[in-house]
This record gives C-alpha cells, structure tokens and sequence, in this order.
C-alpha cells in the first residue's frame, strides 16, 4: 500500500508539484534557468503536455504480484485506477517555478518552499476500479475531469514535514474552473467555475488575518495540519452546458452561486492510513461492527478526520450566479448552547468494499452516541436497522461518514445585490445543526445505459440520539427528559436571534436512502422524456426521505426547556421511482435555477402528527402510493430594491402533479394518489386523489421588527 | 448537484410543513387570540423582532383567474378526490369537479415570549388534564416561548386581502369498485347527492376574501 499510494499522491499534486514535470528532460535552455543563489530556483516550461496512461492506487494487495488487481486479500483486493491523464499548459506552454530556500527562525533550521504554476489544464479520461470480484469495472468510468487552473503554494516548515510544534507557515491560493462529463468532448459538462481557493494559517480576524504558524506534521498517525486560525475561501459559481466544446469555459449557463469564506478556530485535519474494519465487537448480532479497526485490523484505506470551529467572521453565501449576482450571506456563527468539544467535527474514512463483506448497516433510532450497532443490537435498543452492505459479485468506492456533527448556527443574515449595492442585514438565523451523522455511501462506475456514469447507493443518517424513542416514551418522566441534550441535537428551525426564540422542527431526525441512484448529464430519460434535460438524479429501485422531530418553538438558549409544542412530526416519503432534474432557467430577466422532480411513492409513505403530551394520539396519513410530479420549478432571489415593497425575497415556485396528472410522457402515466387516514389505532378510511395540478408559490421574506 | 438535490428535498417537506402549519394551525391561533384579549400592556410585554413572512398561493386544478383546467368536468373527470371509510370498503364518495384556490398573504411569522400578566379572560383549569393534574410547570404559562401571527398589511377599510379561498366541488357521488378498477377512477353514476361552492358573488368565481386582525400567539405543551 504504501508504495502504491504514492502515485496517487504525486496524481493529486500534479497541478501544483515539481515532480511531474521532473519526468521530462530539459534542454539547455531549461537548464541554464536553474539557478543557485542563497536557495534553489527552478523554471520549469514545457511546450508540450506531460501525460501518463494510468496511475493505480492498489490497497490490500496482500502477497499478490506487485501491481496487480487480484490475488490480494480476498473481498478487499483491489485497484483505484486513474487512466489518461494529462497536464499542459493553457494558452502558453505549461510554465510552474519551483523555488527551495533553508535558513533559521533564530533557533531552529527552516526549510522554505515556493511553488507557482502558470494557468495549466489538467485532464483525467477516467478513474475507475478493479477487483478479483468485479474485474470488469476496469473497462468502466465515472466519467472526465478537467481542471484549469493557476495558483501559488507557500511553505515556511521545521523540514518539509514537522510535528514537534507549531513551526508551519502555510499561504495556498488558486483559481480554476472545475469541469466533469459522463463522455468525450461534446458530452453535456458541469462545472464548478470562477472557483476561487484559499487557506492559510493565520493570527484571526482580531488581527487581520495576519500570517501565524500552525502543525503540518507526519507522526505515527499519519499526515496532521492543525492552526489556531486559519482563513479559508472556497468561492465558485455551479455551472452547466448542454453542447460545449471540449472542456469548455464559454457560453455556460450559470445555476448557482456558493461561497465558504473566513476564519477557522483550532483548525485540524488529520490524514490516516487505514480504511474499513472488518472485525466485530461483542457477540453476533448484538454487538457493534468494529469499522474504525478499534480491536481488530482495517483494510488499507485512507481516513480523514476534521474539526474546527467557526471564528467570528466566518460566513456563508447562496445566491445567483449571473445577472445582479443578489446572495444571502450567514454570518455571525455560535455555538449552540454552552456545550464543549469542536463545531464541528467529521471522521470520513475511504475504501473499496466488495463482494458481501463489511459492516451491515446503520441504526436509526436506538439512541446510540457511537458506534455503528448491529442488527439486533439496534433492534433491541427500538432503532431501525437499514442494511448497507454491498451486494454479492459486487465492487464499488466507499465513502463512509462517522460520528459528524455541526452545534453551530448563524445569527445574522444579510442580503446583498452587489450590482446595485442594496444590502441589508436581519437577527435572524436559519438554525441547521446536525446532532449525529453517518453515512454508508457506495459509488460505482456505471451508466444507466452504459459504461461511464455514477451510479450510487447511499444511506445518509442525521440524528438526536435518543430523542424519539424518549418522546415516544408512555413515561412521562421519560417523555420530558427527551431533549436533555438538545445542544447536541439535530435541529431545523427559522429563529428571531433578537429575542431569541426559533421556530421548526426541534430534535429532528433526518434519513435519505436511496438504491441504484444515478447521476446523468444532458440526457432525455426514456422512460420520463417529457422532462427536462440537465444534471439528473433518477433511480427505478428506492429513494427515501424521513424527517421526523418536535414541531414546535423554543428558547435558543435552552431548547431543553418549555417549548411551544404543537406536535411530534414524521414525516416519509418512500419511492419506488424517483426524478430529480436541475437545469438554467429564467424568472423576471434573472437566470435562476430551474427544476423538475417525480417520485411515485411506493404505499409505504405516511405522515404522523402525535399529541406531545400523549404520542399515542397521533393523526395519520399512511400506507400513501401514487405518483407526484414537480413541473417548471424554479428559484428566485431578489433583493430589496427588486421588490415594490423593499424587502428581500426568496421564491420557490411550480406545479405540484398529482396521480395521474405526474406523467412527464410516461408509458400508462402516472399512478392514483392513495392513502390510508387515521387516529391512533383507528383507521378511518382511505382517500384518494386521482390526478390534480396545484400551482404552488411561496414567497418568503424577513420584514423590519 | 447532489448537494443541492438534499437540500431541495428538505425544502420541500419543509415548505409542505409551513403550509400545513398554516393550515392547520390558523384557526387555532384564531381561537385562541379571542378567547384570551390582551390589552396593550401586555402586548407591549411581548418581545419580538425580526420574522419571516410568508405568501403561500395554491391553485388545484385552475388558472390564475380561478378558471378550472379544460380537463375537468370531463368523463371520467380528472378533478376528484375520494373518500373510502371504514367498513363500507369498495364504496368510495368522490368529489367531482373538484377545484379551487387558496392563497396567504403575507402572514408574519416569529417567535415570541409569552406575557407574564394574564389578563381577566385567564383560566389556568385549562392547563390541567382530566385529571387535574397540571400539564405546565408551575401550571401557567407565562413567558413560555410562543410562535406569533399575524397580518400586518392590508388593514385599511374594505381591504380583505390576508386570505383569498375558492372551492367548487360540483358533483358528489358514490361510486363503487368494479373489479381491478377502484371506484374513484370511475364515473358510472353521473348524478350528484350534494354540490359545493366557496366563492365570491362579485365575479365569475371569484375568491373569497378574507382579512385577519390583531395576533395570535400559539403554544403547547
């Protein structure tokens, strides 16, 4: 492994790396621009692009031959292969300059590294993988990648590497355009453009952001980066084109504006060898799979693990990415509550898993704080068990989300137009807080009618441990120590941060499971081909979204406390069908985003809404089946000088199908809306809603106090 | 794309929770706001600031000018809803040209505290269950964090401009299953037990409008 995942790193530091190019002989003119002063400076140039036909990453290979993709560790053996890659410059011949300098800080030896690289193209035909149990992934891909970009990157370290303390002066930047398609030149692109990146660590807002030291060190666990401060920028514009050139940046059609932008309080970022654990804790089936490799050995992967906290003048920004360019910015983040440990934090481990092997599957519900228990753990504890293995003769890339959590919220929101200079700002917050997450994610390289694409199975699970099955509780001291630990809950609430008070879904748990989901560019689906062409999610075999939670308000500063309680909301909308489709659209002169969706529910869907203070008195809308359509949705934000009445807007509009009216051209359209009504434990009847448009337009504003 | 479609996908339940929320919830707030008048000081004792305001407009089965969709009235007719209760399976009440309209304007939502002085309409026997037992702690419920409503425009004389609805149901009749065939897809018995019309007298299906004063702060326990 260690070997092999060098490729992969030198791969993911092409753009920026010296070693690349190293690969090329230089003539003497290329030569004579090597020069020695007090350091080492090196020109590179190249008028011609530097290619390679594959890099390989090969993880678990056991006693097998050196690189190859079989006769490894059974079910774990396998080859992430990179095909066609490519970097040359763009419009000029590639041209990076590598400068190395050694000197002190006045007690320690430094080393200092500078590398810029002139605007270059970096393109990737394929990235695929190969195993013993599905070798024919290997003639397969997820489809073309090309990067244009141009950056510098800054390295002040105690050595290049230095964990022993905060030695490490770091300063990257870089712009690009980020473009991916499912085919050669002419296949339908979508791109992250006008990307902007940034990070380096930093003294914080309070003093500028000046330059300051942090850790980029390699210990026994691996690669470590951590800061006190750092500023980060991640700025793009998502883009789409439906007949572009050959990785083409003109004439594309702008979707939507996103920006992550400021400062980072104790930054950390750890890299780790290491990726699924196959072992077992405790006694089949009432134990808990050991997939961080606690007791037993892991596979040969790669794990992340992140947290940082939100500095003062950390925001977030949604918006148009054309015409007036009118945003939302989240500013101000808190924490919520008074809790302890990161804002954030997310172990995110990497591997390939195939052939029926791994952990099973993940809880919801059970009120479990850790750990990934089994199925009759979690079943004795009153969660849901959801399998997540992957199928028998199958092979794909995992990538597996443990222990997330976001206790963080921003309290301001300002609206600005930066065409017309209107900007406003409001206390009041969109509190988004994710209690626990975890994630069971399986790519493939695979079409739904051909060998390139990505095809997906993802269990996504957002939780507040313990909270439903407490507030489900017949005790009633049980039911009202349910949201004890709201600081470290899931919660989805529109809050007057002035006063204090939020309203939405308190305590919330969050699923979306879906099976065989694909993700198509540009294309008609057959089976829909009256809807709309663009960036397509659509899936003939399960997509599931469950919300449930205390619908309700609260104190910010104690959401444990008495709250506004109107009901115990669950909410799942269960399909055996499903359509999702983005694409350019146009409201009132603005290029806004445009959508089109279809599911048909597959008669386990329902809705339930329980009495706080007596769960077992719920009203139900169950076993629900049929068909619903959204038609001509579209997006628009305005700002306050785009409004007579001068404030701000965010409109969600379409048509609403129901039954048979969701047809989008299907062969027998689409199915009669049906569902069971009920009280408790009484059913009264069904209802049934054949077909039906509903125009739907919601308006939503933040008026002056 | 993925990211957005998640989102997406939160939106929309959450929207379709706002708007039953609003739906389900108006009149309650409506009941609520008569029962227990407060008086100026104790509206001046509730704290607010900075809310969300909402304009929901709905339409089923008609255009902007509340003309249902040319598909309705047809055999069978595409505008319905059925009804099938318990036992009395096969037999389903289906509602035929079934159309209308609803919209919201501008409700203000936001989060507020409860006053701390109850007026002279305060029953505190309300909070307490069949039992007696109190549900609130110390059973009032005073400062407890409420949502407040309410219609802030639109308040000049004749304007009626918070809430329009038009609901026409022009046909209603049983329809039993035949065979495979559910009886709320078919139309074998054309006549009608019972019609239905929300509307305004002053135009060819005109909505009605309606206008809602004052506030209404909604808690539970």
């Amino acid at each position: 492994m260690v070997s092999d995942i060098r490729g992969l790193l030198i791969l993911a530091l092409l753009p920026f790396s010296a070693i690349a190019p190293a690969m090329t002989p230089l003539d003497d003119s290329g030569l004579a621009d090597i020069r020695g002063q007090d350091g080492l400076t090196v020109n590179l140039e190249n008028s011609s692009a530097i290619q390679a036909q594959q890099l390989n990453w090969i993880t678990d290979s056991g006693n097998a031959t050196p690189g190859a993709c079989s006769g490894g560790v059974v079910d774990q053996h396998a080859c992430t292969q990179l095909n066609g890659l490519s970097l040359q410059g763009d419009g000029n011949p590639l041209s990076a300059q590598l400068q190395l300098d050694v000197g002190s800080d006045g007690a320690l030896p430094m080393l200092a590294l500078q590398y810029g690289w002139q605007p270059s193209l970096f393109t990737l035909d394929g990235m695929t993988l190969e195993t013993a149990t599905n070798p024919g992934y290997a003639n397969h891909s997820l489809g073309q990648v090309g990067l244009y970009s141009q950056g510098n990157l800054a390295l002040v370290n105690h050595g290049l590497f230095s964990g022993g303390g905060q030695h490490a002066n770091l300063d990257f930047s870089m712009t690009a355009d980020w473009i991916y398609r499912q085919g050669g030149a002419g296949s339908a692109e979508l791109s992250v453009g006008n990307l902007v990146m940034q990070n380096r660590f930093t003294n914080g807002p309070a003093g500028g952001h000046g330059p300051a030291s942090g850790i980029i060190g390699i210990d026994n666990n691996g690669l470590l980066l951590e800061a006190d401060h750092t500023y980060t920028a991640l700025e793009f514009d998502l883009m789409y084109k439906a007949s572009p050139g050959n990785f083409d940046r003109s004439g594309r059609q702008p979707l939507l504006y996103g920006a992550w932008l400021g400062g980072l309080k104790d930054a950390r970022v750890r890299v780790s060898a290491g990726g699924l654990g196959y072992g077992y804790i405790g006694t089949s089936p009432n134990g808990h799979w050991d997939y961080a490799g606690t007791n037993t050995p892991r596979s040969e992967g790669l794990t992340i693990q992140t947290q940082w906290d939100y500095d003062t003048d950390f925001q977030l920004r949604l918006g148009h990415a054309d015409g007036d360019r009118t945003r939302m910015e989240l500013v101000n983040w808190r924490r919520l509550g008074n809790g302890t440990g990161p804002m954030f934090a997310l172990d995110t481990i990497l591997d390939v898993v195939q052939n029926n092997t791994g952990p099973a599957g993940l809880c919801f519900g059970g009120g479990f704080g850790g750990g990934q228990p089994d199925s009759g753990l979690c079943a004795s504890a009153g969660g849901v068990f959801h399998p997540t293995r992957i199928a028998a003769g199958e092979s794909a890339f995992a990538v597996l989300l443990r222990n997330g959590h976001l206790h963080a919220y921003s309290e301001q929101l300002t609206v600005t137009n930066p065409t017309s200079g209107w900007s406003d700002s409001y206390d009041w917050g969109v509190v988004l807080t994710l209690g626990k997450l975890d994630a069971d994610i399986l790519a493939y390289p695979q079409g739904p009618a051909g060998n390139v694409g990505l095809r997906a199975d993802a269990t996504v699970m957002v939780q507040s441990p313990g909270f439903w099955n407490a507030a489900n509780s017949a005790d009633p001291l049980v039911r009202a120590a349910a949201a004890d630990n709201w600081q470290t809950h899931s919660h989805f609430l529109f809050a007057n941060t002035s006063s204090g008070v939020a309203v939405g879904l308190l305590n919330n748990d969050l699923l979306w499971k879906t099976r065989n989901l694909y993700l198509t560019l540009g294309d008609t689906d057959p089976a829909f081909p009256d809807l709309a062409s663009g960036i397509m999610l659509r899936t003939d075999t399960l997509s599931r979204y469950q919300v449930r939670g205390l619908l309700g308000a609260g104190n910010l500063s104690d959401l444990g406390g008495p709250t506004a309680n109107v009901a115990l909301w669950d909410f799942n909308l269960s399909a055996d069908q499903f359509r999702f489709v983005l694409y350019p659209a146009e409201s009132d002169g603005l290029a806004t985003l445009g959508f089109d969706g279809y599911m048909n529910l597959d008669g386990s869907a329902h809705l339930s809404l329980a009495e706080v203070s007596s769960p077992q008195s719920a009203f139900r809308l169950s076993n629900v089946s049929g068909s619903i359509g959204w038609r001509n949705g579209n997006v628009v934000l305005k700002s306050g000088d785009q409004n007579s009445d001068g404030l701000p807007s965010l409109t969600i509009e379409n048509e609403l199908l129901l039954g048979q009216s969701a047809d989008f051209g299907q062969s027998g359209g689409g199915n009669p809306l049906v569902g069971q009504v009920g009280f408790g434990d009484q059913q009264y009847g069904r209802i049934a809603m054949p077909g039906g448009t509903w125009h739907s337009e919601i308006i939503a504003k933040v008026p002056p106090p | 794309m993925t990211g957005y479609d998640s989102l997406s996908k939160y939106v929309t339940p959450f929207f379709v929770a706002l708007v039953m929320l609003s739906f389900g919830f108006y009149p309650n707030k409506v009941t609520a706001d008569a029962m227990v008048p407060l008086n100026d000081n104790e509206l001046q004792s509730v704290i607010g600031g900075d809310a969300i305001q909402l304009t929901l407009r709905l339409r089923n089965n008609v255009g902007e000018d509340n003309t249902p969709d040319m598909a309705c009235g047809g055999i069978p007719d595409p505008c319905r809803l059925g009804l099938e209760f318990v036992a009395r399976e096969g037999n389903w009440l289906v509602l035929k040209d079934f159309y209308g309209s609803l919209a919201i304007e501008d409700v203000r939502l936001e989060g507020a505290f409860l006053s701390n002085s109850g007026s002279s309409y305060r029953d505190l026997s309300r909070f307490e269950d069949a039992d007696g037992y109190c549900l609130l702690s110390p059973c009032n419920p005073d400062g407890l964090p409420a949502i407040q409503l309410d219609y802030p425009f639109a308040k000049g004389p004749g304007e009626y401009q918070d809430m329009h609805t038009f609901l026409n149901i022009g046909r209603m009749a049983v329809e039993v299953d035949d065979g495979p065939t559910p009886g709320f897809m078919l139309d074998n018995n054309p006549g009608s037990a019972l019609a239905f019309r929300m509307s305004d007298s002053g135009s060819t299906n005109g909505d009605m409008q309606m206008r809602f004063d004052g506030r209404a702060f909604l808690y539970g326990f």
